[in-house]
């Protein structure tokens, strides 16, 4: 097929059906990105899947595995459970368990966290002199597990050259066809 | 007649639609069930303590030792959208330190297929009980009981509270000799 | 919505378009656009916009909503940006729902409204297509609404798309103006009848 024959149908619109054909567009993004804002209002997370990246929770979970996080306030971190959490100083959360947990009387709690596949707790991967998490370094508590569908998010950010073609080509391809 | 891309694309949407269905099938078809079950625990030996803790604050903090026995048939729980249980063993209790302490001493990964009765016996614990304090030399109720995450191949992660738990003392003196 | 100009595309229409003659949706827009130049240009009537533009409005609304919770997002961090979320993100999916019932039981497939400008009367002419995936077979259906008499009539013709376009994908445009005058003057025949 000609290039120049795929903009024919570009061509052939009039002003209305091109604006709705970039609506259209922004429509799928919006979509994507409002069920995404509604998730986060729904679990309460900053980021309501996320995917492994890491072997350090092996055998539960691979790389390229989905976890569904929540983070309700009044839902308290006990010991055994899966957390999510930022470390100063690392971009990527990291993906736990909590191995051992204090609350005060008033309600803070200090928990420390190990991943299932290493033979040391996470003292070592805090930022330097952090002996303990709090709850505000909590992205998330892992609810609910989906095998390998992240992968397609670990291939992206693998080879970003693949990323932007895939999204250029999906553009083009609903900016240039009518439905 | 259609274009190789458009019959690609048809037979992947087909078959990851499948797959979607199938795996929302093994969801639905376990999120029902009943996955307690009864554990039995009791402590052989135990003693405390009073050593600085070189991984954490450096200060003189109680440090409790103990081996338990522990009995449990869990084979039942696996089905086919179990893939694996983490158990851990947790110690509970509170000093005036923290309303709440939370310490995991023991844990154990079963994949499916694995032997799932258990039949311990004077087991040593695989993490240090260290308080955060000193309230553990004459505490009299500290309670063990065992959990398990169950890890799905898709579907919720939920942490089970086995049925029976044990409590017991700590001595009202500190053990000095090296054991 | 600014006012367009509808005349922009003379030149381009008056050639004609090669299409692809599998791709159901490209017959199925290059019809629909070829009945409506015959409105348009051979019965000199005036198309208007209204039905379109209102879908555009509820579409610019709901992509609006996603840009502002966007960049209200960025600005105030997740815990703080939650009121506005909910309130976008309830806005954004009434307005799909809006969309799809407007789309539904509004548009109904209708791709343009003419209107006929006589001195005695107004009327509106509806020209709506229907070309099911997988099928040859283009329903178009014509709808002539008197506004002062409130009389309504409609006629559709089905018939394969082979009818009006030739082997080598071009629209033949005479073929789909005598299909038209067909449905336009039985329409007509109609009304004086009654």
């Amino acid at each position: 097929m000609e290039v120049s024959s795929l903009f024919d149908d570009v061509k052939r619109m009039n002003m209305r059906q091109f604006y709705y054909q970039v609506l259209s567009f922004g429509m799928i993004v919006s979509s994507a990105l409002m069920i995404w804002k509604g998730l986060m209002v729904v679990t309460g997370s900053e980021s309501p899947i996320v995917v492994v990246l890491s072997g350090s929770m092996e055998p539960a979970f691979h790389r390229g595995d989905l976890l569904f996080l929540t983070n309700y306030p009044e839902e308290p971190v006990r010991v055994g459970e899966i957390v999510v959490f930022k470390v100063l100083g690392r971009d990527i959360p990291i993906v736990h368990r909590v191995l051992k947990l204090h609350e005060k009387s008033n309600g803070t709690i200090k928990f420390l966290t190990k991943g299932d596949n290493n033979s040391v707790d996470d003292r070592g991967l805090y930022a330097p002199g952090q002996l303990w998490l709090t709850k505000s370094d909590v992205v998330g508590r892992a609810r609910g597990f989906l095998p390998y569908v992240g992968m397609v998010t670990i291939m992206m950010n693998e080879y970003p050259n693949f990323k932007i073609a895939v999204l250029v080509c999906l553009a083009c391809y609903v900016l240039v066809h009518r439905e | 007649m259609h274009s190789i891309l458009q019959r690609g694309n048809a037979l992947l949407a087909y078959v990851l639609s499948v797959l979607a269905c199938l795996t929302f099938a093994c969801f639905i078809s376990t999120v029902f069930l009943n996955y307690r079950t009864e554990v039995d625990i009791s402590t052989v030996k135990i003693l405390v303590k009073n050593v600085p803790d070189y991984s954490a604050s450096r200060e003189k903090n109680d440090l409790g030792f103990l081996t338990f026995d522990l009995q449990t048939d869990l084979t039942h729980l696996f089905n086919w959208n179990v893939k694996q249980l983490f158990l851990y063993l947790t110690a509970e209790y509170e000093t005036a330190n923290n309303k709440l302490n939370q310490v995991i001493l023991w844990d154990k990964i079963i994949l499916r297929e694995e032997n799932a009765k258990l039949n311990l016996k004077n087991m040593n614990a695989k993490y240090y009980f260290w308080d955060d304090g000193n309230g553990l030399r004459g505490h009299k109720n500290i309670t063990l009981y065992l959990s398990w995450n169950i890890i799905p191949n898709a579907g919720f992660l939920p942490n089970i509270l086995g049925q029976g738990s044990h409590a017991f003392k700590f001595p009202v003196e500190y053990t000095t000799s090296r054991i | 919505m600014a006012p367009l100009d509808s005349k922009e595309k003379t030149d381009a229409s008056s050639k004609p378009t090669k299409i692809n003659k599998w791709d159901g949706s490209a017959v199925k827009n290059s019809l629909d656009d070829a009945v409506k130049e015959v409105l348009t240009k051979k019965f000199n009537y005036t198309e208007n916009f209204k039905l379109m533009d209102i879908k555009l409005l509820i579409c610019s609304i709901a992509v609006g909503v996603a840009m502002f919770a966007l960049v209200w997002d960025y600005l105030y961090p997740f815990p703080l940006s939650k009121p506005i979320l909910i309130f976008s993100v309830t806005t954004y999916f009434i307005m799909m729902g809006v969309l799809s019932w407007y789309t539904a039981y509004i548009e109904k497939g209708i791709f343009t409204v003419c209107i006929q400008k006589d001195s005695k009367r107004d009327v509106v002419w509806e020209a709506s297509s229907l070309l099911k995936k997988y099928d040859d077979i283009y329903t178009l259906t014509l709808a002539c609404k008197n506004k002062k008499t409130g009389n309504f009539t409609k006629i559709s013709s089905e018939k394969s798309v082979a009818n009006f376009i030739n082997e080598d994908g071009y629209v033949v445009s005479e073929l789909v103006y005598a299909e038209v005058s067909k449905l336009h003057n039985s329409l007509l025949q109609e009304r004086k009848d009654k």
